[in-house]
């Protein structure tokens, strides 16, 4: 307090001697000058449209540039560090649901983990944080859509990078051609239903629903192995199966298209 | 009517607010950035960027809470960007200033006490100095320095009152060097 008195005090002295610095000042026409110079120049630097100057910055880019600013735009939103954690937890599940049991029946129990990781991961890259997807629909360029396919893509870009030299690393020289499929089929096929019923029903609903499809099947491929989505290259039904799942998934992802080209008509 | 009244009015289209704005403050905002750059063409070139700034951002739609502040705020960092990138630091503007009679007998107007008082402003440091114009020439508040200098509320107290000691004492020694003159 006395500090606060001893300030006003020291203010009070030097108020008056403070005036013996003076400047010159601007007329009035200098102000009406300056005002017309900051019209032009406001005219000639700022863009009256942001989004407008974005557009034709994006049409100005090729088509490749374009999905790497998708890409990356969703890599930079969600953070390095999380999709890190992503790529961390899909290896240990996988090697944790793989174990100590190499070969056939070791494959087919992998297959089924990944699969669930793949739901697991669908949920958590589709998590809403902060409800940013609502602020990056209305700040950036990409359409929700495209957003939401981008994280998609790296999901299941970094799922196959994990899952096909596992592939090669489970089944030694056993690994074909098949097997690689076998396993990119239902890994797809798990992504696409997740992407979709997020898509249609939002990222709760999207997470039970295949989630549950994920468990009907371990329970009915306990049953009623005819129902088995997760075949190994020796079943019979091994190409139809994996056809009609890599048909369903194409399906799936087609109807999002379908829908978003009869909203723009 | 408020200048945040008139931020409003910008970012809702009228364009004439800040034409208000600008009448309201053209000539503070000049005084304190001449008093900091001592350079009568920078200080309104200055000036103008700094209200230009106002104007887009008020364009935009941002409102400030306070704009006093606010506005001072954009001054004072344009005019350590000016610093920083054309690399002449205060000193030696000051220094140029004594080098060149015309102009400072132009803003002194030839009064041996108000270039004693000059002379020993610039001899502050810039956190002083800066801290010392806007409470003294630019009449704002102690909150209101804080929020321009982006300082806590204590600290702008210090600078005040260390500054205006500092600034005793060399006008001390000014009028010391002056009297030996003339012995």
């Amino acid at each position: 307090m006395s500090e606060d008195k001893e300030l006003h005090k020291l203010e009070k002295k030097w108020a008056s001697r403070m005036e013996r610095f003076t400047t010159p000042e601007p007329t009035r026409e200098q102000t009406f000058m300056l005002l017309d110079n900051i019209r032009n120049q406001a005219v000639e630097e700022q863009p009256q449209d942001m989004r407008a100057e974005l557009e034709q910055l994006q049409k100005s880019r090729t088509r490749l540039e374009q999905m790497f600013d998708l890409l990356a735009s969703q890599w930079t939103f969600y953070g390095m560090r999380s999709w890190i954690l992503t790529a961390i937890l899909m290896l240990i599940l996988t090697i944790s649901v793989y174990g100590n049991d190499p070969g056939e029946s070791g494959f087919s129990l992998w297959l089924k983990g990944m699969s669930f990781l793949m739901i697991i991961l669908i949920a958590y890259a589709f998590r809403p944080r902060n409800e940013g997807n609502a602020t990056l629909e209305e700040l950036s360029y990409y359409p929700l859509i495209q957003q939401m396919f981008a994280r998609f893509v790296i999901v299941m870009g970094v799922q196959l990078i994990l899952a096909l030299p596992l592939t090669f690393f489970l089944l030694g020289s056993a690994s074909t051609m098949a097997y690689i499929f076998g396993t990119f089929t239902p890994l797809f096929f798990f992504g696409s239903v997740g992407f979709a019923s997020t898509f249609w029903l939002g990222g709760s609903a999207g997470t039970i629903i295949t989630s549950f499809l994920w468990f009907m099947q371990i329970l009915l491929d306990g049953q009623v192995k005819s129902f088995s989505l997760f075949r190994l290259p020796e079943s019979d039904w091994f190409m139809l199966a994996n056809v009609f799942l890599l048909l369903l998934s194409i399906l799936l992802l087609w109807s999002i298209v379908l829908k978003r080209e009869k909203a723009g008509q | 009517m408020l200048d945040e009244q008139y931020m409003t009015e910008l970012a809702s289209g009228n364009e004439s607010a800040f034409d208000s704005l600008v009448f309201r403050y053209h000539k503070p905002l000049f005084g304190y950035l001449y008093r900091l750059l001592h350079d009568e063409k920078q200080a309104e070139d200055l000036v103008q960027e700094t209200f230009l700034k106002i104007y887009q951002e008020g364009k935009r739609g941002f409102i400030p809470e306070q704009f006093k502040p606010w506005m001072y705020k954009i001054a004072t960092n344009r005019c350590k960007d000016y610093w920083k990138k054309a690399s002449t630091k205060r000193e030696f503007v000051a220094e140029d200033i004594y080098d060149n009679p015309s102009q400072v007998y132009h803003i002194i107007d030839h009064q041996i006490e108000r270039k004693w008082m000059m002379e020993s402003l610039n001899h502050l440091s810039l956190d002083y100095r800066t801290a010392l114009y806007l409470r003294f020439y630019q009449d704002l508040k102690y909150e209101e320095i804080a929020m321009t200098l982006e300082i806590p509320l204590n600290t702008v107290k210090t600078r005040i009152s260390r500054g205006l000691n500092q600034l005793e004492k060399i006008l001390q020694e000014n009028e010391g060097k002056e009297e030996r003159k003339y012995e």
